[in-house]
Order: structure tokens, then C-alpha cells, then sequence
């Protein structure tokens, strides 16, 4: 599950309703060693289960049923952060505004350059190698918040929101030798190299003081 | 003469409006009720009322206003539809209206006891026949002059026609007026005193305006056609029945004869002015209705033509998204060690199959247009021409546009589509409007000339304008290069389109001294449509 090969085959999703666009984008992603995987409609997309790998999709913003911007609307809905490359045989200005106000990574104009759709292509995959790092980043976080104490986890959001080991200690009623020791466990079982490490996790936690 | 066909088709101001039924019933009604109002007051006719000078006055102002107003109304449709014969009611109108000052003034107790002017016993009498032989004088001119043909002339000068027109009345006012005074001496007896008529002679002088009333509304009703014409048949009436209640029933003034009379006056130069007040306002009401059905329709074509485009752009976009895909990736796969051989090829067929795909579009864009039961008839060039100068003969004349056409009468039918034919010629007349709007008023002149030339027709169409740069004589003909501001310039390739699918060849050469000549060459009797087109479009490929 925590899959952080540093080259994982990516896959590029591509959803557009003709057939020949849709092999001939295949056949240009291919020739650079991108795999791809072709759906004439979001429906036929929504059916598969995606692949846990980097990827992105590929996507015309004109569609029979459910047009692309419905469509990204729906996953950003769904919290599933795939970049979005949008195709557009009409150019129109408002939809591409739309588009990239939404989050889309490019908006590309068919016919598009070859070296345009694979710049952009390979850009979305990059960001979502990334966003999947974070991701896994933040799945080992939470475990580790797991195995925290109460005291612990108390601790530790006051750490980091810059009380030193006396204030703490006058802040929950204990000896400053026991901060100190639970500082140290919460330290370890973090992970955490330094304070300035652990700030960083309970950040991307998203744990708040007056949560605990 | 094709220049006289171009009339009545398109009514664009009062004088070319055909008198519907209800307008015609209308009249009808009103010449009824003026007979029962006659019928009623006769009887009394001699009753006297008593002397009220002031009323008669009052009742002359009316009438100066009225047909003066009517007389401005009357010239200013000369100046739009130039017939002499509204110029002739025009020109009585105004005549009324100044000897009627003349009748005022001379009129006994109305300003000095004997009248001013130097009037006598007779003056104020003479007067009043003069004033009441102009309507029906002028109508009976109007009447013989309404349908002739060619009296509508563009070239002259509107103004300068008025203005004669006006000196011309102005005199004869001076002249009678002068007359009816210090000439009194020279006509007969009308009045033996300042109320009782001579015996016989009122008679005689009614009866002759009633003669002459009677002969012009004969004419008129020979002639009649135009709502106009009804109601001067009405004002024709109406005089008449005041000439016989004032001649037959009226002996004495001051009377309820004398008075009824002056109302019957009044009531005629009622008539026509309401119809011309009501016309501007009906006219102008339907004009600003028709631009902005115009300004729609004008909207909804360029929308058409939006996502037309928008469409077929949309169309070839995505094959030739595809083309540049497998194209590239044939293009990488062949720099791979070793080559991928059979990935090019399969892109490479990909691409082809694509390519073809872009042809199939502008395939079945062509059916669009062309339909399969495309009518290939026989179709005359001058009355094609002539059918497309009707369509245009309102915004010739608003742009001031000399049109000037030599339609030779021993044409041949060419074979084709009649429609088309006439969109290629309204397409240059637009054209030609559009040029000469920037030349003086007076250099604006439009030449449309057919002509027999062996085996085939030659069709010209001259403007006046700037011309056009000799460097873009060719290139005008392609599509989407305009000259124009807001042009689209897609007519003069529709016009070549349309003049090659006949078999012929449109050229554009500068005319002398200025302006530019197109010259449309059309085979006679064109085996058809079809296999011109079948010359022209060859299949693609396989």
C-alpha cells in the first residue's frame, strides 16, 4: 500500500468521444512511454476501478452525456484530486476560465501541438506523483497520532504552537520533568527529528489545540 | 421601358397606396351621410340666421390652414414619388389656400364695411368661385395625369419643380385677387346688392363649379385606384353638394344655406389633409416596425452564419486533432532504437483513415447546400434583373441613385436557377449601393445592361464609385476579403460560386471615368446545372 518507488508507471486516463482522437492520442502518449487508458464517456470511465498509480486525465470538454466541467465539479466533490487536462474543439473563452478556475491543469485547443499535450501531460502527472507523496506522507502521520497518549497528543499541540516546556508544565498542571519525558516519547513516536519537524506534521495533521 | 415596371409593387408613401375595401366603404359612408345632411338643411336653406361676418372668418382661417398644411404634405410627397399629378393637387391646394386670404378680406363687414382691398359689390363673390374651382380643377389634373407613365422623372431637381409650381400659383392668386378688385369692372354681375344675388346669375356660376366637380370626379372614378383617389372622389362629392344646396336651395347670405354651405367648404379641405396626417403616422408606425424586423432578421442571419461556423470548425478540429496525434507519434516511434516500426504504420493508417474523415465533412457540407431537386430551369436575365432592381428600388431612391438600365429585348433564356441568378445581381446592386455612398448626391448612377454576344449573355453592372484598388480586382472574388467595414465578404465568392456553377465567368474591371464594372458572361441554354457541377466537383482521391 505505501508504494514510494521513485518511478512508478504512470497512466493517462483519456476520455472523449472519438474513437479516432482517442487512438491517436494512445498511439502519442505510447511512443514517449506513457501508458494510456481510453473511455468514450465519463460513464464508461466511472465503471473501472483506478489503478493505485500517478495519473491524470485527459478530458474533452464536450461530452454526450455529462459535459467536462460537470464532470470535474464531481470529483473535486468526491475529494479525488486527479489533475485534469481539458481538449476543446470550439476554443471557447468562458469555458476555459471555468476550466481553469476549477483547478485544470491546461486547456488545450484541438488540434492541439503534440509537444503542448505531452508538456502538459507530464506536468499533471508530476503534480499528482506528488500530491499521492503527500498523501502517503499524511496516511503514516496519522498512524503514528495513533499510537499517542492523550497527555501525549496534548503535549504535543502545545509544542507546537510554541509554549516552552515551563508553560506547558504550568498550563496542564505538571512538573516540567514530566513535559519534558512526554515531549520525548512524542518525539520518537513521531518520528520527528527536531521541533521544527514535528510543527511541520501537526500542521499537516491539521491538529488543532482546542481539538484535543 | 423596364424603369416603368418598377412601381406600385412596394407602396412607399401615400400616393402609391392601394385603397383597401374598408377605406373604400368609408368613404362611401361618409358621401351618404353628407347627401341625408343636405337633404335636411335644404328645406331650411333660406331661413336667415342673421349676419355673423366673424364666423365666416373664422371658418376661412380654418380652411387657410388646413389647405395650406395639405399643400406642404402634397409637395413634400411630389419630392418622393416626383407625379405631376400630385403636384397639380398640390398646386390647388395652394391656391386655395392664398385666395381664400384674398376672399376673406374682401368679404363685407368682416374687416371694414366694403371689404379691403379696393373690393366692390361683386369682388368677394368672384372670390369665392375662384377659390371653390381650384380642388376640382387641380383634381381633374390630378386625375389625368395620375397613370401616365414616365412623368415620374428622378433626374430633375425636386426643389427647383416646387418652387415653379409655387410661383406659378402665387401669380395666378395675384392675378385673380387683382381681378376680382380693381378689375371687378371686367366680370359680369353677380350680387345686386350686399345680401340678394342678381337673378340667375349665382345659378349659372354653381352650376358651373357643379360641371366642373362632376366632370373631374367622372375621371376620377374611371382612374380611381389609390386610397387618395376615394377621398378626392369624396372632396369632389362634397363640393357638389355645397354647389347645389348654395346654387339651388340658398338665394340670400347669412342664411342656414349660406352657413351649411360654409361647413360643406369647410368639410373639403378636411379630407384630404386627415388622410395625409393619418398616412405619415401609419407609414412611419409600419417603417419602424419593418427595421426592426429588418435589424431581427439581419441578427438571427449572422447568428446563423455564427454557428454554422462554430459548428463546422468543431467538425474538422477533432479529425485533425487525431491527424496531428498520429502523426507525432509516427514521428517518435521512428526515432526509437530500433524504430517501431509497426507502430508507424499503424499510426500512419490511422492518420489516413482521419484524413478522410476531414473530407467526409466538407463532403456532406456541400449536400447541405446543394439540394438534390435543385430546380434547373429557364430563366430570362432581364426580368431576373429587373425583379432584383424592384427589391431595391426604395433604397435607390433613398441613397439618391440614378438607375439606368439597357435591357436588350432580343435575349435568350439561359438554363439555371432563377434564385441564385438573382442573389448574384442583388448581390452587386448591394454592392454598388455601398460604393457610391461615399460620391457626391449627384454622381450616383447604377447601370445594369444585358446584351446578346454570339453564344452566350453578357450582363453588366456599372456604380459610380471610387472603384476598387487594380491590384484586388482579382482577389475580391475569394472569400472572407472585404473592402467593407462591416463586411463579411463572402457575396461577390457566393457570385462567383453561383455564376461558375452556370457555366459562366464573373470579371470586375474599372469603369470610365470612375466606379467599378461587373461583367457576368452566361452560356445560353446551359445543358444544365448538373453536369456543371459535375465538371467542377470531382471527387477527391480513390
Amino acid at each position: 500500500m505505501m508504494n514510494t518507488r521513485p518511478q512508478e508507471q504512470a497512466i493517462v486516463f483519456v476520455i472523449d468521444d472519438d474513437e479516432g482522437l482517442r487512438q491517436g492520442l494512445a498511439a502519442l502518449f505510447r511512443s514517449v512511454g506513457l501508458q494510456a487508458k481510453l473511455f468514450g464517456s465519463v460513464a464508461e470511465f466511472r465503471e473501472t476501478s483506478l489503478p493505485d498509480v500517478p495519473s491524470c486525465l485527459v478530458l474533452d470538454i464536450r461530452l454526450p452525456e455529462i459535459g467536462g466541467l460537470e464532470f470535474q465539479a464531481d470529483l473535486a466533490k468526491a475529494d479525488i484530486h486527479i489533475p485534469i487536462v481539458f481538449m476543446t474543439g470550439y476554443g471557447d473563452i468562458p469555458m476555459s476560465v471555468r476550466a481553469m478556475k476549477a483547478g485544470a491543469m491546461e486547456f488545450l485547443t484541438k488540434p492541439f501541438r503534440d509537444q503542448d499535450m505531452l508538456d502538459a501531460v507530464q506536468l499533471a502527472i508530476e503534480q499528482n506523483r506528488k500530491q499521492r507523496k503527500e498523501a502517503v506522507l499524511t496516511l503514516k502521520l496519522k498512524a503514528n497520532l495513533e499510537t499517542l497518549s492523550p497527555r501525549e497528543r496534548q503535549i504535543m499541540s502545545l509544542v507546537a504552537a510554541g509554549l516552552m516546556n515551563k508553560q506547558i508544565a504550568a498550563e496542564i498542571g505538571v512538573s516540567e520533568v514530566t513535559v519534558k519525558v512526554h515531549r520525548g516519547s512524542v518525539m520518537r513516536k513521531m518520528g520527528a527529528k527536531s521541533i521544527a519537524e514535528l510543527v511541520r506534521m501537526v500542521d499537516a495533521l491539521g491538529v488543532r489545540l482546542k481539538s484535543i | 421601358m423596364p424603369g416603368s415596371e418598377i412601381s406600385a409593387n412596394y407602396p412607399i408613401s401615400l400616393s402609391d397606396l392601394p385603397a383597401t375595401l374598408q377605406q373604400r366603404w368609408l368613404v362611401l359612408v361618409v358621401a351618404i351621410l353628407l347627401l341625408v345632411g343636405l337633404v335636411i338643411v335644404a328645406p331650411f336653406a333660406n331661413v336667415p340666421i342673421g349676419p355673423f361676418p366673424a364666423a365666416v372668418i373664422a371658418q376661412q382661417a380654418i380652411v387657410f390652414v388646413n389647405d395650406f398644411i395639405t399643400a406642404i404634405l402634397l409637395f413634400a410627397q411630389y419630392s418622393i414619388v416626383r407625379s405631376r399629378g400630385v403636384m397639380a393637387l398640390a398646386g390647388g391646394y395652394l391656391f386655395t389656400a392664398l385666395i381664400v386670404i384674398a376672399h376673406g378680406l374682401t368679404f363685407p363687414n368682416a374687416f371694414t364695411p366694403n371689404g379691403l382691398l379696393g373690393a366692390g359689390l361683386q369682388s368677394t363673390a368672384w372670390l369665392y368661385f375662384f377659390w371653390h374651382w381650384a380642388p376640382p380643377l387641380s383634381i381633374l389634373v390630378y386625375a389625368w395625369l395620375k397613370d401616365v407613365t414616365g412623368a415620374r422623372s428622378m433626374n430633375q431637381s425636386s426643389a427647383a419643380a416646387i418652387a415653379w409650381c409655387v410661383v406659378v400659383v402665387l401669380g395666378l392668386v395675384g392675378g385673380l385677387t387683382w381681378l376680382a378688385t380693381g378689375g371687378e369692372r371686367f366680370l359680369p354681375i353677380i350680387f345686386a346688392d350686399r345680401t340678394e344675388a342678381a337673378p340667375g346669375r349665382l345659378e349659372i356660376l354653381t352650376t358651373l363649379t357643379f360641371v366642373i366637380a362632376a366632370t373631374s370626379l367622372a375621371l376620377l372614378l374611371l382612374r380611381r385606384s389609390l386610397v387618395l383617389d376615394y377621398w378626392l372622389m369624396l372632396v369632389l362629392w362634397t363640393l357638389m353638394l355645397e354647389q347645389t344646396l348654395v346654387g339651388i336651395f340658398t338665394d340670400t347670405r347669412y342664411s342656414v344655406g349660406f352657413y351649411a354651405g360654409r361647413g360643406f367648404s369647410l368639410l373639403t379641405s378636411v379630407f384630404v389633409l386627415g388622410l395625409l396626417l393619418q398616412g405619415v403616422v401609419r407609414l412611419h408606425a409600419r417603417l419602424a416596425r419593418s427595421n426592426v424586423v429588418l435589424r431581427r432578421a439581419q441578427n438571427s442571419k449572422l447568428m446563423n452564419l455564427e454557428a454554422m461556423a462554430a459548428s463546422i470548425s468543431h467538425e474538422v478540429r477533432q479529425p485533425l486533432a487525431a491527424i496531428v496525434s498520429n502523426g507525432s507519434a509516427a514521428l517518435r516511434f521512428l526515432d526509437h532504437t530500433p524504430p517501431n516500426v509497426e507502430e508507424v504504420r499503424m499510426a500512419l493508417m490511422r492518420l489516413l483513415n482521419d484524413s478522410r474523415r476531414v473530407e467526409q465533412v466538407f463532403e456532406s457540407l456541400r449536400g447541405l447546400f446543394v439540394k438534390p431537386d435543385q430546380e434547373n430551369e429557364r430563366a430570362d436575365l432581364n426580368e431576373v434583373a429587373r425583379e432584383a432592381l424592384r427589391i431595391f428600388r426604395d433604397q435607390l431612391r433613398n441613397h439618391r441613385i440614378v438607375t439606368r438600365t439597357h435591357l436588350t429585348s432580343e435575349l435568350l433564356p439561359v438554363m439555371g436557377n432563377k434564385g441564385q441568378l438573382q442573389e448574384v445581381i442583388t448581390n452587386l446592386i448591394q454592392n454598388a449601393i455601398d460604393a457610391m455612398d461615399v460620391v457626391k448626391e449627384d454622381r450616383r448612377v447604377l447601370q445594369l445592361k444585358t446584351s446578346l454576344d454570339m453564344d452566350s449573355i453578357l450582363l453588366t453592372v456599372e456604380d459610380s464609385g471610387p472603384g476598387i484598388d487594380p491590384n484586388k480586382t482579382n482577389s475580391v472574388f475569394d472569400a472572407f476579403v472585404t473592402t467593407k467595414r462591416d463586411g463579411m465578404g463572402l457575396g461577390l465568392a457566393i457570385c462567383r460560386m453561383i455564376v461558375e456553377r452556370h457555366g459562366g465567368k464573373i470579371f470586375l474591371e474599372p469603369a470610365d471615368p470612375n466606379g467599378c464594372v461587373f461583367r457576368i458572361i452566361l452560356p445560353i441554354g446551359t445543358p444544365g446545372l448538373r453536369k456543371a457541377e459535375q465538371d467542377i466537383y470531382q471527387p477527391l482521391g480513390e
